[in-house]
């Protein structure tokens, strides 16, 4: 939906110009979600309603609201993926303003949706993006994730010592935390479910200048990931080639960039990559 | 083992997935890395899921719709529709 209706000069006019658009991740609004319970509640009733009336209702789903709260039309997502379809379905929904309402500039001012999450000073946040290099194996799109480090963990990937052909392994458990978020766009997303079959991440500074020095770093990553959240024997297998900058001295990091190196899955090809922000 | 099955099993190694024909140098390591940064990571169109004016929660959604005579849309789903892990 993100890199399909949603990213439609169209639908985007629309939910601008006549509705409040708010989005619902399912697994905050279970029973020990994340949201409060109050939100949890107005979810289960908005559900409730819609089945009432007779509307689809799902746990992927749309539903419109009328400005006093009451379900006025829903669609399930396999049909509000379709880019025409939703577009049809928001301009029937306008109608319950008036006929020919004016559109008016957002509510809620636009900002950037996917970001890092809170840290503390000094950590080391890295931002990964995925996406399908072709064959399949892949949903089309991108996705991303947000992977922090605390200022000592960060630290503890960085080797003992910075002098020229040092070679280190990165600590296994910390490199593990980053490299289960490397697979491409599928349904499964919870890094809980998959499991690293082999993992291998080295460095070797290869120059020291200026104060700074300079590492690559050579991996490899062999991980199982279902695309469903079922068992469906599907692996992820590549190489990873990256570098980090970092200060001998300060012993923290500057930089730090991964990429994939020949990344397969279900039979097509992806890449992911990695970079501090 | 058959001299004639070293060549089959060299090939093999050097197209097996994440392995490249040769290692990249030191002095090309960054700009190898770099070119796949930019050639994976989002483009400005593949980010116009941000020109939406989201609400924060469904209450918020609810009152701000209620005040300026709006509708709300609510979209519910698995996982993370901003991140497109979803």
């Amino acid at each position: 939906m993100r890199t399909g209706p949603f990213s439609n000069a169209d639908v985007i006019h629309r939910l601008n110009a006549y509705f409040v658009p708010v989005y619902a991740v399912n697994e905050d609004y279970r029973k020990g979600g994340a949201a409060p319970e109050a939100e949890q509640a107005e979810y289960q009733r908005i559900y409730r309603e819609a089945l009432e009336k007779k509307f689809s209702a799902g746990t992927v789903h749309v539903y419109v609201l009328n400005p006093k709260g009451d379900v006025i039309g829903t669609r399930h997502v396999a049909d509000a993926a379709k880019t025409k379809e939703l577009i049809a379905f928001l301009d029937e929904m306008v109608v319950e303003l008036g006929s020919n309402p004016a559109p008016r500039p957002p509510v809620v001012k636009p900002k950037a949706q996917s970001v890092a999450p809170k840290h503390e000073k000094g950590s080391l946040v890295l931002h990964l993006a995925a996406r399908g290099l072709g064959g399949g194996g892949s949903w089309d799109g991108t996705g991303e994730n947000w992977i922090v480090y605390t200022p000592d963990e960060a630290t503890a990937l960085l080797p003992a010592n910075a002098e020229v052909g040092t070679t280190w392994d990165l600590d296994a458990k910390l490199a593990a935390r980053l490299l289960v978020n490397v697979y491409p766009v599928t349904e499964n997303n919870d890094p809980k479910k998959n499991e690293i079959r082999e993992q291998s991440l080295k460095g070797k500074v290869i120059s020291v200048k200026d104060g700074i020095a300079l590492a690559r770093l050579d991996g490899r990553l062999v991980m199982r990931h279902d695309f469903y959240h079922k068992p469906d024997g599907n692996i992820v297998e590549t190489g990873l080639i990256g570098y980090v900058e970092f200060g001998p001295r300060t012993r923290t990091i500057g930089s730090l960039r991964l990429v994939t190196d020949g990344a397969t899955y279900g039979g097509g090809k992806f890449g992911v990559a990695v970079r501090s922000e | 083992m058959s001299r004639h099955f070293l060549p089959a099993l060299a090939a093999a190694f050097l197209l097996a997935p994440g392995l490249r024909a040769a290692p990249v140098a030191d002095d090309r390591v960054r700009v190898t890395v770099d070119e796949s940064v930019k050639g994976w990571w989002l483009k400005p169109e593949e980010k116009r899921f941000d020109e939406i004016g989201w609400a924060a929660d469904i209450r918020t959604a609810r009152k701000l719709a209620a005040e300026d005579d709006r509708l709300v849309f609510l979209f519910t789903m698995d996982g993370r529709v901003n991140t497109g892990r979803c």
